[in-house]
C-alpha cells in the first residue's frame, strides 16, 4: 500500500483531498494521525491574528510611498538603467570593435594595393585568408581582453535586477565570430561598395 | 513639398504657409476617483505614459496586501512600513517590465517576496519587545489575554523566521494570504508539488519547534 505524498497530506489535510487519498487515509492509521497533525499546525498558525496597524497608518503609507516615487521620477525603460550602469563598458566595446573593423579594412586596403602594383587583382580569399585565424587573434586582441576583464566584476544578479541581460556588445562580437565564409561575403559587400562609391564620386568635387 | 511649391520657390516667390493652430485636445489628467475604477493594466499604461497619480491608485489598492506579507517577514511595524515602501518602488522603477501575463498583485508579491527575503538574509531576525506593537487594554483580565495572545503570536512569528526560505514564502501567502498553490508557484518561480511540499516541511517543522508553547494540540 503506497502513503500518501506530501502534496496529497497537504490537500488532505486542506480539504480537498482526490477520491483516491480520502479511501487511503480512511484505511490508513498512519496518514490519517498525519492529516490530523498538518490540520492542527494550520489552525494554531490561523489561530496568530494580524497585526493591523492603525487606520491612519494607510494614509501615511500611501504619502510616503507617493513621496519616494516622485523622487525617483518616471520609470525609465529598462534599456536605459543598464545603458547607464555599463555605459563605460559599451563605450569600450563600441570603440574595440571599431578598431578591429578599420584594421581589416586597412589589411584589404594595402594588401590590394600591393598587388595592384605588382599587376594582380587581389581575391577576396586572398585578403580574407589573413583573418582565418580571427577568433584567436580577437582573444589575443587587448582591447577585447580589456572589455572581458571589465565584464567580469558585474554580477549576473545586479544585471538581472536591472531587467534580464540583454546581449553586451552582441553585435561587435558577431563580427569577431564570422565564420571564413561568412567573412568573404561581408568582404565582397564591401568591395562591391566600394568600387561602385569610388565610380560614383567625381573627380572634381561639384562638376 | 508640393509642386505649386517647388514652382514658387523656383521663381523666387515665396509660397503662401497657412498655419493652423488648433486647440490641445489632450483629455484633462484622471481624477483619483476614476483611476480607482480601472484595472490595473490601464493604471500601469497610464504610469508609464508619465502620470505618477496611477500608480499612486495601484499602491490605494496594494498597499495593505503588501504591508501585511512584509509584516510576516518584518520583526516590527516600522521594517513593515520601510519593507512595503521598498516594494513599490521596485515595482515603479521596474513597471515596464510588468508583462501582464500574470496579475499585478502576483507581480507584487514577487518582488515583496525577494524584497523581504534579501533583507531577512542581510539582517538575522531580533527580538521584538512584548509591548512593541500598541498599548495595553485597560483591564487587567484583558491585559493578561492580551499579553498571553501577544506572546504566542511572537512564538509563532519566530519560529517562522526559522524556517528556510522557500518553506517561509509559501507558509505565509498560503496561511496568511490564502493564495492557491498555483499563484504561489508563480510567485516562487516553482512549481505546485513543489508549494505544496515546501508547505508540507514548513507545517512539520512548526509543530515540532512549537509543540510544548500551547500554540497547538488544542
Amino acid at each position: 500500500m503506497r502513503h500518501l505524498s506530501p502534496g496529497e497530506l497537504i490537500d488532505a489535510a486542506e480539504g480537498h483531498a482526490a477520491a483516491r487519498a480520502t479511501a487511503h487515509t480512511e484505511a490508513c492509521e498512519a496518514c490519517r494521525r498525519q492529516v490530523a497533525s498538518l490540520r492542527e499546525a494550520l489552525a494554531a498558525l490561523r489561530d496568530v491574528p494580524d497585526d493591523e496597524p492603525s487606520p491612519l497608518a494607510w494614509d501615511l503609507l500611501a504619502a510616503r510611498i507617493g513621496r519616494a516615487v516622485r523622487e525617483a521620477g518616471a520609470p525609465k525603460p529598462w534599456w536605459a538603467a543598464w545603458g547607464w550602469r555599463f555605459a563605460p563598458l559599451l563605450m569600450v566595446a563600441v570603440l574595440a570593435a571599431t578598431a578591429g573593423v578599420g584594421v581589416t579594412l586597412w589589411h584589404q586596403r594595402a594588401a590590394s594595393g600591393s598587388a595592384a602594383s605588382a599587376g594582380a587583382v587581389p581575391g577576396a580569399d586572398e585578403a580574407l585568408a589573413q583573418d582565418a585565424d580571427g577568433d584567436e587573434r580577437a582573444a589575443e586582441d587587448p582591447s577585447w581582453s580589456l572589455v572581458s576583464d571589465l565584464s567580469a566584476g558585474i554580477s549576473l544578479d545586479d544585471a538581472a535586477d536591472v531587467g534580464g541581460l540583454p546581449p553586451l556588445g552582441g553585435s561587435e562580437r558577431a563580427l569577431w565570430q564570422l565564420s571564413s565564409d561568412e567573412r568573404r561575403t561581408l568582404a565582397s559587400i564591401l568591395e562591391a561598395e566600394l568600387a561602385e562609391s569610388a565610380a560614383a564620386a567625381p573627380i572634381i568635387p561639384g562638376v | 513639398m508640393s509642386t505649386r511649391a517647388a514652382a514658387c520657390w523656383a521663381g523666387g516667390i515665396r509660397p503662401e504657409w497657412t498655419l493652423t493652430v488648433a486647440a490641445s485636445t489632450d483629455p484633462p489628467p484622471p481624477s483619483p476617483e476614476a483611476l480607482a475604477a480601472l484595472g490595473d493594466r490601464a493604471l500601469v499604461r497610464i504610469c508609464l505614459e508619465g502620470r505618477p497619480e496611477a500608480f499612486d491608485a495601484l499602491v490605494e489598492r496594494y498597499q495593505r496586501a503588501v504591508y501585511r506579507l512584509c509584516r510576516r517577514f518584518a520583526p516590527a511595524h516600522e521594517d513593515a512600513l520601510d519593507l512595503s515602501q521598498e516594494v513599490f518602488l521596485r515595482a515603479f522603477k521596474g513597471l515596464d517590465r510588468f508583462r501582464g501575463d500574470a496579475a499585478l498583485s502576483t507581480w507584487l508579491y514577487r518582488i515583496a517576496v525577494n524584497v523581504c527575503l534579501n533583507r531577512a538574509a542581510a539582517r538575522p531576525p531580533r527580538a521584538v519587545p512584548l509591548d512593541a506593537a500598541a498599548p495595553l487594554a485597560a483591564g487587567e483580565e484583558d491585559a493578561a489575554a492580551r499579553l498571553e495572545r501577544r506572546g504566542r503570536r511572537d512564538r509563532v512569528r519566530a519560529a517562522i523566521a526559522r524556517l528556510p526560505a522557500r518553506q517561509r514564502a509559501t507558509i505565509i501567502l498560503r496561511v496568511y494570504h490564502e493564495l492557491p498553490h498555483e499563484e504561489i508557484a508563480a510567485v516562487l518561480g516553482t512549481t505546485v508539488g513543489a508549494s505544496k511540499a515546501n508547505l508540507f516541511h514548513a507545517l512539520r517543522s512548526l509543530k515540532r519547534r512549537l509543540s510544548g508553547d500551547g500554540t497547538e494540540g488544542r
